[in-house]
């Protein structure tokens, strides 16, 4: 039988907040016996397993791919199935991300993100549906080059937690959902970008990027949604001054 | 839409001075103000050179003065600091398919937004100082 | 502030043609105003002050200079704009946006009346 690892007592601060805790937050300090490998929500799971079955947190695949276990990890936005303990200085306080409001202890509350994916149009838009008959779409290797990085979000939330801008422009449509957007946009398929300018280039669209690009410092998917809103704004600039037409305009 | 009572949103934590590379961020952008004071200056320098050679020399006194060298210097490196932060940033810009037009490579844009930069700077010392004619 | 909004990509070209005249430009420009002419590397004051007009006492260069220093100007203007944004001024943005385009735009003005000058 393998032996059990050696442990490590590792320290964490973790931000407590709920209807039955009283106004406001506290930091609650657990001690938790860490082997070597354990990332930060094998710590929280033991936490919530062993030592305080009231702590609240979102996780799922464990391994970097659903993008629910977003917190701020020592001050930084990270997955907490990717931040290895044995990385972080002690004490490693977690806390729920930024810029959004806070539910539950590490929970947040997502809906204005999820609006403002849906605002953006997701999909593919056609001025005309293609028939069976006429076969599927061709794209080539360039084609998909143009839009394949930012197709590849899972919808963390990290980037908005580390967007300075929505700290002060909550109505912001964002890194991830600006990117999304502009995904499309830029997929030879798509006839849908005349119908996406009035949210992309909107009050709320890329003109309130200030180009911090810390969303695709923290992005766990090198999706670098900066580069996405920051060429929408080119692409955006080009459709106003009407030297480039947009596609699917009328 | 969720009823439970939540706790406001909170700032990023380390915003704006906590993190090194918001601390970056935020000299960057602040760096409109050098860039003005800059302006400010050359407009001064352009202003003697209207007047004469008088009122040129004693620009040149004050800027060559211990006091100006010191604040160039501080504005100099300032300038360079933002020139070198945009044109990285930048390059990821143009780097995108314009209708027809595809992409050009990310690097390919970069390499040559510096060597415009070298070439633009050399090409603007070399002729204010008289090496050539 | 409608029509700040409205405007917006304006402002953003304006900031973009603005960082591209500044970082290509303004370095050397500094450099060899505040240090190589005032420390003598290049000549002395009559040399320089004869070299300086020879190159920008004319159209081209007045263009040039013109440009260099009002897009640069719009550049910082934008530039700040958001600045004061992200350090939570948000409330005031209407007012800050009127200042900062409004002074880009007497930067401008006192750029082509003084370099209009030489």
């Amino acid at each position: 039988m393998a032996e059990a690892p050696e442990t490590t007592l590792v320290k964490f601060e973790v931000f407590r907040f709920g209807p039955e805790q009283g106004p406001g937050e506290h930091w609650q300090t657990y001690e938790v016996p860490c082997p070597p490998d354990w990332v930060v929500l094998d710590a929280l799971n033991y936490i919530k397993d062993e030592i305080d079955p009231t702590l609240s947190h979102r996780w799922s695949c464990r391994m970097g791919v659903c993008g629910s276990c977003g917190m701020m990890i020592n001050g930084t936005p990270e997955l907490t199935c990717k931040a290895f303990v044995r990385d972080l200085p002690q004490p490693i306080r977690v806390a729920p991300l930024a810029n959004f409001p806070v539910v539950r202890d590490l929970v947040v509350e997502l809906d204005s993100f999820v609006s403002k994916l849906q605002s953006v149009k997701p999909w593919i838009i056609r001025k005309v549906e293609r028939e069976l008959e006429h076969g599927e779409y061709l794209q080539s290797p360039d084609d998909l080059d143009n839009f394949k990085q930012f197709s590849m979000c899972i919808n963390c939330c990290l980037c908005y937690a580390a967007c300075p801008v929505l700290a002060h422009e909550p109505e912001f449509i964002g890194p991830a959902a600006l990117a999304l957007g502009f995904r499309y946009n830029q997929d030879s398929r798509d006839e849908g970008e005349a119908e996406r300018f009035e949210t992309i280039a909107g009050d709320d669209g890329v003109w309130n990027c200030s180009y911090a690009n810390e969303c695709s410092e923290v992005c766990p998917k090198n999706v670098d949604p900066a580069a996405a809103v920051n060429r929408a704004k080119l692409t955006s600039a080009l459709h106003w001054t009407r030297l480039l037409p947009m596609r699917g305009a009328k | 839409m969720s009823s439970t009572p939540t706790l406001a949103a909170r700032e990023p934590d380390g915003w704006w001075t906590g993190h090194p590379r918001y601390r970056n961020y935020v000299l960057f952008a602040a760096t409109g103000i050098v860039l003005s004071i800059v302006n400010v200056i050359i407009l001064l320098t352009v202003s003697a050179a209207a007047q004469g050679a008088a009122a040129w020399a004693r620009v040149l006194g004050v800027l060559g003065s211990p006091l100006g060298l010191l604040v160039s210097a501080f504005l100099l490196l300032a300038t360079l600091f933002f020139a070198i932060r945009y044109l990285r940033v930048g390059a990821k810009i143009p780097a995108v398919r314009l209708g027809p037009i595809p992409a050009p490579n990310m690097t390919l844009v970069l390499v040559l937004q510096f060597v415009g930069f070298i070439t633009v700077s050399l090409a603007v010392i070399v002729a204010l100082s008289g090496i050539i004619v | 502030m409608k029509l700040i909004r409205a405007l917006e990509p304006l402002w953003w070209m304006l900031f973009g043609a603005g960082g591209f005249m500044a970082a290509f430009f303004l370095p050397a420009l500094l450099f060899v105003l505040a240090f190589a002419f005032p420390l003598g590397w290049f000549g002395d004051s009559t040399e320089t002050f004869l070299r300086f007009k020879q190159l920008f006492a004319n159209a081209i260069g007045k263009t040039l200079l013109i440009l260099v220093i009002s897009l640069t100007f719009w550049h910082a203007a934008h530039h700040l704009r958001h600045f004061a944004i992200d350090l939570g001024f948000q409330d005031v943005q209407g007012p800050v946006s009127h200042l900062l385009y409004g002074g880009a735009l007497v930067g401008t003005l006192a750029s082509i009346a003084i370099i209009g000058a030489l």
